[in-house]
């Protein structure tokens, strides 16, 4: 399957192409993207057998809560080299996404090179803001668990910031602190985390670090934080007072998408670096619509070959901002998320809360 | 009792309760009670705000005099028994049907039962004009018994309330899904407590196109069947089967979209009803689709239920064409609750709910009238429920 994918996309500096160049080549791979698809998974060509594909705008998408429901692979069972799943609120039904060893392979390149344009080549001792119980259950993946797996081979020696109960651990976080005054440090965590158990807990504790040479990557969406009116401004300077760090990068993705990561640059932009696009329509008519204008996220991505991922439209809201002029010099799109389609999946005739 | 609710401040008063304690001096269909209802009725018909709201004007219709002397007769009829109200019930009632709650507490209220009405937290215009409406009733003063015996509340989930009224609860009316169903039910209540469970159902509609020449009483009917609270409540229909014809009606959907009122639909409905079309499509059971701005129609080669696991209401049709009503006793499951047709004959009818699993189907009736309510809702006579026979054997 590899040669669907041509090894050549994972030499190029992932923001070097122009928007209508990326197209051009994009549109290649996920067109035999598509007839993979068509040809080995049987959800997949009952839907689409007859798309047409004459742009990307154009190319099929799959509502990304299908993922849910659907296992949706287009490798022979023996090829599975991990499921992931989406960390769905109790309750509900994770997605679930299937990985051959191709794909996650490619993942992990992509990662690779899109973080490295952020936080350079260079491993930096690392602090995750999480508690190191996170990542005990082996057996399923959880997307918290694998988001800092992930990011762990950024950092050297990973320090975990919390105890199992959520609480701050102030002692290892200040020794850390202390030992790598003025280095460059990676910070690490779930958005929600960072704000609730970190950078809250440093400040009713009235403490206050100095890692003025530290990055803090941080990612998992505001839905929690929009519902305590903070935002990204307010985060970055919670970070600037309690932390010294300038460099806060936060990034979107999904765990239905591997490969898609869209990182904040230094302008506050999320940029779509060459393996991914994003296309924004409108919520009634499904429509592309234009620039500036809040809409649907579809993402589009060439690194999913074990499984139909490569377009999806998202629940997520969102505007593009501009194309290959963004004030940081990356090229193609830099886009903004909004926040979250209101959910009104409803059982039944009633649901009254117990 | 509505001093003990005090004693917990998440408890907010929905209308502001009467400082009297509940006067428990109301009988089954007392005068109080009737003229009280006659009143609510005759506000919703007139007022000026709810003379808007369908689903409002609906509810002052069904409450409109005719109809409660014929409930009240079929009800006291010539029985052996004395009627009593069964005591204190506790309605916990539904978020997205949100009016319901009305028609649970107005037939406890008939009953003279003493009434805890909890509501849920999200508000609406029409639920705000009717708790107005009937504020404005209470608040007249002409009502002193009704007034102390009605207390209407809202609050967050909290066992420890919801079982503090189930102690003092001689019956409650539980609407909610299967998971809060089973979680209330597990509330410790008072032992001789009755619960009335309405859980998560289902509707269907059962057509036979076949030498209908005139589609205009069908389509307003279904119209009005599937605009009703954006077609969330149980008794909307969600699927609909035709008998004997094999194409989709184009001309029938089209006059049911003409028939449909502009609504302010949720922003995740295309979304919604896109992930029940490709979920259908994934599984090769989709044949047409038909998109129009009110209405979704899924043309499915075969129904299951569990279709309905992705129809989240606003307007979505899951349209399945059979060959014979038969066909629908393998189909339909326990949770299947109206029946409403169109042009079939009433033997087949009565022959089809014969044939079914004995513990489906409460209701089978005609397009339209998928949404009227009535005493008998669920399988439950709820005046029967809602109320204790006293036995009398005179001696000598
Ligand atoms: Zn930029």
């Amino acid at each position: 399957m590899s040669e669907l994918i041509p090894e050549d996309w994972f030499e190029m500096n992932p923001f070097a192409l122009n928007q209508a160049d990326k197209e051009i080549k994009m549109r290649q791979t996920l067109t035999s993207l598509h007839h993979h698809h068509l040809q080995h998974c049987e959800a997949y060509s009952n839907l689409f057998s007859d798309a047409s594909m004459d742009s990307l705008e154009d190319f099929p998408y799959l509502a990304v809560r299908l993922f849910k429901y659907l296992t949706l692979q287009s490798i022979p069972q023996e090829q599975v080299f991990k499921i992931l799943y989406s960390s769905g609120t109790t309750g509900q039904t994770p997605a679930k996404v299937i990985l051959d060893q191709d794909t996650s392979r490619r993942q992990s390149k992509v990662l690779v090179k899109v973080l490295q344009d952020f936080i350079g080549k260079k491993r930096m001792p690392m602090l995750i803001i999480d508690h190191p119980g996170v990542l005990k259950s082996k057996d399923s993946y959880s997307a918290r668990g694998a988001g800092i797996q992930g990011l762990s081979m950024f950092g050297r020696q990973p320090i975990y910031a919390l105890n199992e109960d959520m609480s701050l651990n102030i002692e290892v976080v200040q020794a850390f602190a202390e030992t790598h005054k003025n280095q460059p440090v990676l910070l690490f965590g779930f958005t929600f985390m960072v704000w609730q158990h970190f950078l809250q807990s440093l400040r009713k504790s009235e403490n206050a670090l100095n890692l003025n040479s530290g990055i803090l990557l941080h990612s998992g969406g505001w839905k929690k934080l929009e519902a305590q009116k903070v935002s990204n401004e307010e985060f970055k300077r919670v970070c600037r007072k309690t932390l010294n760090i300038e460099k806060v990068h936060n990034f979107y993705g999904m765990a239905e998408q591997v490969g898609s990561i869209f990182v904040e640059c230094e302008a506050g932009h999320l940029h779509a670096p060459i393996y991914a696009d994003v296309v924004v329509r409108d919520p009634q008519t499904l429509k592309v619509i234009d620039n500036n204008n809040p809409g649907l996220l579809q993402v589009l991505s060439i690194v999913p070959g074990s499984y139909p991922g490569n377009s999806l439209l998202t629940e997520d809201l969102g505007s593009v901002l501009g194309v290959d002029d963004c004030l940081c010099g990356r090229k193609g799109k830099y886009f903004q998320v909004l926040g979250r389609l209101p959910k009104t999946e409803v059982r039944g005739c009633s649901d009254t809360q117990a | 009792m509505i001093h003990r609710l005090k004693h917990f401040p998440e408890i907010t008063y929905v209308l502001q309760p009467s400082e009297q304690q509940f006067s428990g001096k109301l009988s089954p269909f007392s005068e109080e009670i009737i003229s009280f209802v006659n009143a609510l009725s005759q506000a919703l018909l007139k007022g000026s705000d709810s003379a808007n709201q369908p689903n409002l004007v609906a509810l002052g219709y069904w409450l409109r005099k005719s109809n409660i002397e014929s409930i009240k007769s079929e009800f006291l009829g010539n029985s052996a028994y004395i009627y009593k109200p069964v005591g204190t019930v506790f309605h916990i009632t539904p978020a997205n049907v949100d009016i319901q709650f009305a028609y649970s507490w107005l037939i406890s209220l008939l009953m003279g039962n003493l009434n805890i009405i909890r509501l849920s937290q999200q508000e609406s215009e029409e639920r705000t004009i009717l708790l107005n409406v009937i504020g404005s009733i209470i608040d007249s003063q002409a009502y002193p018994n009704i007034a102390s015996n009605n207390v209407f509340i809202t609050y967050p989930h909290n066992d420890q309330i919801t079982k503090a009224i189930s102690l003092e609860s001689d019956a409650r009316m539980i609407w909610g899904s299967d998971t809060t169903t089973r979680a209330i039910k597990a509330i410790t209540s008072k032992v001789s407590c009755r619960d009335i469970v309405f859980s998560d159902k289902y509707s269907i509609c059962l057509l036979d196109l076949q030498g209908v020449s005139d589609y205009h009483q069908l389509a307003n009917g279904l119209a009005r069947d599937i605009q009703a609270f954006s077609q969330l409540a149980c008794s909307s229909p969600k699927v609909i089967f035709s008998v004997g014809k094999s194409n989709l009606p184009e001309d029938l959907i089209d006059k049911v979209y003409r028939h449909l009122t502009k609504e302010n639909y949720s922003s995740a409905r295309t979304t919604n009803h896109l992930v029940a079309q490709q979920m259908c499509a994934a599984r090769n059971e989709l044949l047409k689709v038909v998109r129009l701005p009110q209405l979704t129609v899924l043309q499915l080669s075969a129904f299951s239920t569990e279709v309905l696991d992705w129809h989240n209401g606003e307007g979505l049709l899951y349209w399945i064409n059979i060959e014979s009503i038969e066909q629908l006793t393998n189909v339909i499951d326990e949770k299947c609750q109206t029946i409403s047709h169109f042009n079939i004959d009433q033997t087949l009818l009565i022959k089809l709910i014969n044939e079914l699993p004995i513990n489906t189907v409460d209701r089978v009736v005609p397009v339209g009238q998928a949404l009227n309510f009535s005493i008998v809702w669920d399988g439950y006579d709820l005046t029967e429920y809602l109320s204790r026979k006293v036995t009398v054997i005179p001696g000598r």
